[in-house]
């Protein structure tokens, strides 16, 4: 037996024992991409260096063998910048999006390519639920939206945008209809109350979003009607009465209580809100001179619509340039337990801004009723495509369905059959559990440090369960040893050399040929999206 | 012309393929070898050979597509009838290949970075690593023909020549002796440099005007001099008489240094030879006779002497006197006489004591101390141990090991012999890179030779040690140079190294104790044993033992190699022996240890060659080359030429040397196209130093070294590629030509730019059009007035 050190603790481990296996044998957990458990190590990602007392190099822990006195430090600033360094590099020469550019430019974040997906697979009550539990007003945004997310989409790049702002009204409105339409659950009664200023967009919004996480929420709201600038600022042509007041039921059915004809700073009392309810949200909106504001026709701030600015002096909140001011994470004005959201903070802007103000200010008065501090958010990765290559384009179009965009803005179930068919499907299939991502967001990896030439965009769609994205691949060998392991005929190869290395079949074999055997297991362990379970295959259907 | 290749798989003849498994075996670890002779039959690799292939053999399609694709040599497309092969070695850089290669492109009509052939079929064009002719620079190769000294200018000559020669193959065997007294030898080097150099048609001549004249000469073929500035050299050696060396030689030539040196034999032919020397006198040109006198040079003159004198010759040993595979000349030359008393007197145990106290170090690089490895393979626990020669010398730059395999091939088989005796092992393998094919050739016919004579094989020199020595030739993979790596290569995979420990000494070729050492290492062995570790010892620094053998080239007047012994400073190296720059200009600075060496300024040229030296002047000993850099050479283009080496060279495996090299050289190459921005040294210098602590193997270890040397002791370069400006007027996107009022309007610039940047205006000042200008330097060139200027920087 070998006795060592790491992370100051003793450790005995049998000779020929690697660091990382002897870290683990006392609980130190050391990260690794390319390391296949119970085999030879690969030594090719190099995440896993640790510090070995009297080397002036880092070693990695996966093929460094334990000698006898060796002290071992596994966390030590410069080995923590070497495994950020280590995963930025992979990031660098990574062709692939997280998170499909219409995620990313929605301000809402709304996760399109799994609500498409579901209804490509004819799964319409999961698509309402993405979409409700996404927009929380989801019909109501599918007619007034201008579609940012449609802006990024990168089916452009081949003909038009997915119509997506289509797609989701068609699945909200569709649900509507039902009998028993979709309410996202709700979580245990917490007992504790919220109350909410303003039935627009973003009060609306934060409502049912209190309500999931099991807050009890009041919406006050000075007009007779409910909706905001929703209700008053839109002709029925723009946004149909019934899908409005069919959304807002659902609030209703939810147990979100509103209060209609209660004007802030008239016969509603900040104060006394401030007294019965454990947090307030200020929603308030803003006015145009003599009428509320078109929410989709103004959305340059001062253009006409403006804060009710006495209304704000007189209750004590500060402003900044665009409105309210608050702290931009927990929509926090400067009076405690008072948050504010939507064009109130930001001057007049889309209604989906406000939607997505609306949640966050949520998020943040959850922490705020529980009485705990609102956790630093989390460091994202998002490896983006970026701009593509004309060989790039050519691939995306010889997998894409080649139907023209729907130009109805109605879409029959028919239709949004076809126009679901015309997403590309950008998310990764690994987004939630990709080990790159993951560790990337554990050492608060830069994705886009360090540009420069990268390997481009493929997709190998020929096998029934996997798909294979070559830009993804980060060399780690996991797949060839396993196909090896299993005496795939052909099996995997590294082709050429350097960084033009990649992996493919032999004699340029699809990979259908290339794998049977070894196929899913390969994409379970590929740490990456490389090699991943196409959606179908992932739920088992 | 029609191409000669076909693609049609159909048409491909798979029954040679049969014949290839039936001469290289089935195992996998003869891929490497059935491949090469694949590409040897079909110019390329076919796919349907590679599958026919994994048929006959146990390679899987994996194994072989893994390995095809690894290795530089191999191609995948048909190719043109000839290859031509444009050598991008440091000293071929520095000479300006570059600037060639576009001019060779534009000439065949290449216009974008994929196409290589031109469209009749006739040459295809492939950039290599190192051809290892690096004092006739820039060099390229067009099949088996070397051409040296090329300028963009020179293309379309060499290309019309190429094409008009008969292939007259020289057989490089010796002359026949002729009955009766001799009157002497004539000696010709004829290594691979000297035959670019055209001596092979020399010794031809010579061989013609011997058996015109009927002299009885020998004519022998002797190995490298080293003096590589003066090829070809003849050396004149009349029985009972001063020998006389001729340098610079031109087959023309040769006929009158014959006759003048050697009377002809017979009356009539020697009136005649008189009567037309007579009448040569009388027209006033120079005679043959004067034209021969002048080629001569004394070995006591100044540049002979300055170049040869501070040598010590220990591998070299008896360098330019003996014929490479002439095994009685080597054994008069007390050749084997070392191996000999390490199998009848001394044990192993004596032999290593023995390495020790010479304390020579592993001559490929890393300078490990070689005692020390051969007891580490000694004791190492195996069933079937095995000695390794690494000849896969592949830094640019450097041809110190394709000299030393050409010239003594014995030599080195005996080393190797030594070695294996002293460690225990009974199988050898040479691993020698397949762009040096002569120095190939010449140790196979060495091996056989040896075998003959029983001093390989089951009882060599009659003891009771038996040692079987295999040839296996690289594939063109520069990282193969490193040992995990050459095992890997030689047992059939992709040239991956893998980490160190466990070191090859103890789990190597086929996971047994495996030696490996460099050429020149084994080239010591048998002089160490003859003059005992001490005299070795007696030379060079207390920690850098022995002498060096070094490849002097760049902008040097004598390049060339040379043996010295350790200690000497690179000052005397340079302006002693080197005779100091061809322009005269001082020199800027000496490139050591090729791409993972780093750069010494002249500010440090009294730094004396030594391990640790270098090592604290931010260089490394490596494996000898030195190119001499001067005022007309930019650091940062170094930098980024050696990046580009390694980069272009790295396996893959591991990230920080796969990617992290390519976002090093990216910044270099955007400071060399003008467009660095201000964090980019900062950026450059924080990955450097990631990459050299981060990296699996000493390649991606060494390969930020010319990076730090050069941003250590030439940062105001890189400074001034940020602001714009190129000092040494190299980097194209950061100069401009300009005509200046000197011209005389003669239009030869115009006619002989390559790409109609300049009007021709007759008597007037011409100019140059600075959008369609690609820096060839052509106009430069062939100006008579010096009228055209090299401008850099804003305004």
């Amino acid at each position: 037996m070998v006795k060592l050190t790491i992370d100051n603790r003793p450790v005995e481990a049998a000779a020929g024992t690697t660091i990382l296996a002897a870290a683990a044998q006392v609980g130190i957990r050391i990260p690794t991409l390319c390391h296949l458990a119970a085999r030879e190590p690969e030594t090719s990602c190099y995440v896993c260096v640790v510090q070995i007392e009297g080397r002036r190099e880092l070693s990695p822990a996966c093929a460094t063998r334990v000698t006898a006195g060796m002290v071992v430090e596994t966390q030590t600033e410069d080995v923590r910048r070497a495994r950020q360094t280590a995963l930025e590099l992979l990031l660098s020469d990574h062709a692939g999006d997280c998170v499909g550019p219409c995620t990313l430019g929605c301000p809402a974040h709304l996760e399109i390519a799994d609500f498409i997906a579901a209804l490509r697979g004819g799964d319409g009550r999961s698509a309402a639920g993405l979409v409700v539990r996404g927009l929380a007003l989801p019909a109501t945004l599918g007619h007034i939206c201008p579609g940012f997310c449609e802006g990024a989409c990168r089916r452009k790049a081949l003909d038009e945008a997915v119509a997506i702002r289509e797609l989701h009204r068609y699945v909200a409105e569709t649900d509507l209809e039902l009998t028993a339409p979709y309410d996202p659950p709700c979580a245990a009664a917490t007992g504790r109350r919220a109350a909410v200023v303003g039935a627009g967009p973003a009060g609306l919004a934060a409502a049912l979003h209190l309500r999931q996480l099991g807050h009890e929420c009041t919406v006050f709201e000075a007009q007779k009607e409910l909706g905001g600038a929703l209700r008053t600022g839109l002709p029925e042509w723009r946004l149909p009465r019934k899908i409005l007041d069919g959304e807002i039921e659902r609030l209703r059915r939810l147990g979100v209580k509103f209060q209609t004809g209660e004007k802030l700073g008239e016969n509603l009392s900040l104060d006394r809100l401030r007294a019965e309810y454990g947090a307030v949200l200020l929603a308030l909106g803003t006015q145009k001179a003599g009428g509320p504001a078109d929410p989709r026709a103004e959305h340059v701030a001062g253009s006409g619509a403006a804060l009710d600015l006495a209304l704000v002096k007189s209750l004590g909140l500060e402003t900044g340039p665009r409105g309210v001011k608050v702290e931009r994470e927990a929509m926090a004005t400067n009076l405690p337990g008072v948050f504010a959201a939507g064009n109130l903070v930001s001057g007049a802007q889309y209604a989906v801004h406000a939607v997505a103000g609306g949640r966050r200010a949520a998020v943040a008065m959850d922490a705020h009723l529980r009485g705990q501090a609102l956790g630093h958010r989390p460091h994202e990765v998002h490896s983006l495509l970026g701009h593509l290559k004309e060989s790039e384009v050519a691939r995306l179009r010889a997998f894409a369905d080649p139907a023209q965009r729907e130009a109805a803005e109605d879409l029959t179930a028919a239709q949004a059959a076809v126009e679901a068919r015309r997403c590309l499907d950008c998310d990764c299939r690994k987004r939630d559990n990709c080990c790159l991502r993951k560790l990337g967001e554990e050492y608060g990896a830069a994705a886009a440090r360090y540009r420069g030439e990268r390997r481009e965009f493929e997709r190998d769609a020929t096998h029934p369960e996997v798909i294979y994205e070559a830009g993804k691949c980060i060399q780690c060998g996991i797949c060839l040893r396993l196909a090896e392991e299993v005496r795939e005929p052909l099996g995997l190869t590294f082709i050429g050399r350097g960084f033009r290395v990649r992996v493919a079949g032999p004699f340029a074999a699809h990979l259908a040929d290339a794998l049977h055997e070894a196929a899913r297991r390969a994409a379970e362990s590929c740490p990456t999206g490389a090699l991943a379970l196409r959606r179908g295959a992932r739920d088992g259907t | 012309m029609s191409r000669t290749v076909s693609t049609s798989p159909a048409t491909i003849d798979l029954t040679a393929v049969e014949r290839m498994v039936r001469a290289a075996g089935t195992g996998r670890d003869a891929v490497i070898p059935i491949l090469q002779a694949i590409q040897a039959e079909y110019r390329y690799l076919p796919e349907a050979a590679l599958r026919r292939v994994c048929e006959l053999t146990e390679i899987t399609p994996a194994q072989i597509s893994g390995v095809a694709t690894f290795y530089n040599q191999f191609r995948h497309a048909p190719v043109g009838e000839h290859i031509i092969r444009v050598c991008h070695g440091t000293a071929c850089h520095v000479a300006g290949v570059p600037l060639v290669t576009d001019a060779l492109r534009r000439h065949l009509g290449l216009k974008t970075e994929a196409e290589d052939t031109d469209r009749e079929g006739r040459f295809t064009v492939e950039k290599v690593p190192c051809l290892g002719c690096c004092t006739l620079a820039p060099v390229l190769q067009i099949d088996d023909v070397t051409y040296g000294h090329l300028t963009p200018q020179s293309v379309p000559e060499v290309l019309e020549d190429f094409l008009r020669r008969t292939k007259a193959t020289a057989s490089l065997g010796n002359a026949v002796g002729f009955k009766g007294p001799e009157l002497g030898e004539i000696r010709i080097g004829l290594g691979s440099c000297c035959q670019a150099q055209g001596s092979a048609s020399v010794r031809e001549a010579i061989s013609a005007t011997l058996a015109e004249s009927g002299a009885a000469v020998v004519v022998k073929r002797v190995g490298c001099v080293g003096m590589c500035h003066q090829t070809p050299l003849v050396e004149v050696r009349p029985a009972g008489g001063e020998p006389q060396m001729f340098a610079k030689v031109k087959a023309a030539d040769a006929r009158e240094i014959v006759l003048s040196q050697f009377r002809p034999r017979g009356i009539v032919r020697r009136i005649g030879y008189e009567v037309r020397s007579f009448i040569e006198s009388f027209t006033g040109e120079e005679s043959g006779r004067e034209r021969a006198a002048s080629l001569a040079i004394n070995a006591r003159e100044d540049p002979v002497c300055a170049f040869l004198g501070p040598q010590q010759h220990v591998a070299t040993e008896y360098g330019g006197q003996i014929d490479p595979t002439n095994l009685d000349e080597y054994l008069r030359h007390d050749g084997f006489k070392a191996l000999e008393r390490c199998l009848g007197e001394w044990d192993e145990e004596k032999i290593i004591a023995e390495m020790h106290t010479a304390g020579l170090r592993g001559r490929g690089g890393a300078g490990f101390p070689t005692g020390v490895k051969w007891a580490t393979v000694r004791v190492a626990a195996g069933e079937r141990k095995f000695a390794i020669c690494n000849g896969d010398e592949g830094d640019p730059g450097a041809f110190m090991d394709r000299m030393i395999l050409e010239s003594f091939p014995y030599r080195v088989i005996e080393g190797l012999a030594i070695a294996a005796r002293a460690v225990g092992a009974h199988e050898a393998v040479f691993y020698i890179r397949e762009e040096y094919p002569l120095a190939t050739e010449r140790i196979a016919e060495a091996i056989a030779k040896c075998e003959e004579r029983g001093i390989l094989g089951p009882h060599i020199l009659g003891h009771d040690f038996s040692l079987r020595v295999t040839l296996k030739k690289g594939a063109g993979a520069f990282v193969c140079g490193e040992e995990t790596a050459l095992v890997a290569s030689v047992e059939g995979r992709r040239g991956m190294p893998r980490l160190r420990p466990p070191y090859p000494a103890e789990l190597g070729l086929w996971g047994q104790p495996t030696l490996v050492n460099n050429v020149e290492t084994y080239a010591c062995v048998p002089w160490i044993i003859r003059h005992g570790g001490a005299a070795f010892a007696a030379m060079g620094t207390p920690t850098s033992r022995g002498t060096k053998v070094f490849a002097l080239a760049g902008r040097v007047k004598r390049g060339g190699l040379i043996e010295v012994p350790m200690g000497v400073t690179l000052r005397r190296i340079v302006e002693e022996i080197g005779g100091g720059t061809k322009s005269g200009r001082p020199f800027k600075a000496v490139q050591v240890g090729g791409p993972s060496g780093g750069c010494i300024p002249a500010s440090l040229a009294d730094t004396p060659v030594d391990y640790e030296e270098l090592a604290r002047a931010g260089s490394i000993m490596g494996s000898g080359g030195l190119v001499v850099l001067d005022e007309g050479d930019c650091m940062v283009d170094i930098a980024r030429y050696f990046l580009s080496f390694t980069q272009d060279q790295s396996c893959g495996k591991c990230t920080f040397c796969r990617i992290g090299t390519k976002r090093m050289l990216e910044i270099l190459e955007r400071l060399c196209a003008g467009q660095g921005r201000a964090a980019d040294l900062a950026a450059l210098e924080n990955l450097a130093d990631r990459v050299r602590r981060t990296s699996l193997c000493g390649l991606g270890r060494t390969a930020p070294n010319p990076v730090l040397s050069t941003l250590r002791h030439f940062r105001a370069e890189y400074e001034a590629h940020l602001a714009g400006r190129c000092p040494a007027k190299r980097c194209p996107a950061l100069i401009r030509y300009r005509i200046n009022d000197k011209c005389i309007g003669c239009t030869r610039c115009a006619q002989r730019c390559p790409v109609e940047a300049i009007a021709p205006r007759p008597y007037e000042q011409h100019e140059v059009d600075a959008a369609k200008c690609v820096r060839c330097g052509t106009c430069k060139a062939v100006c008579p007035v010096d009228a055209v200027e090299v401008e850099t920087g804003h305004g």
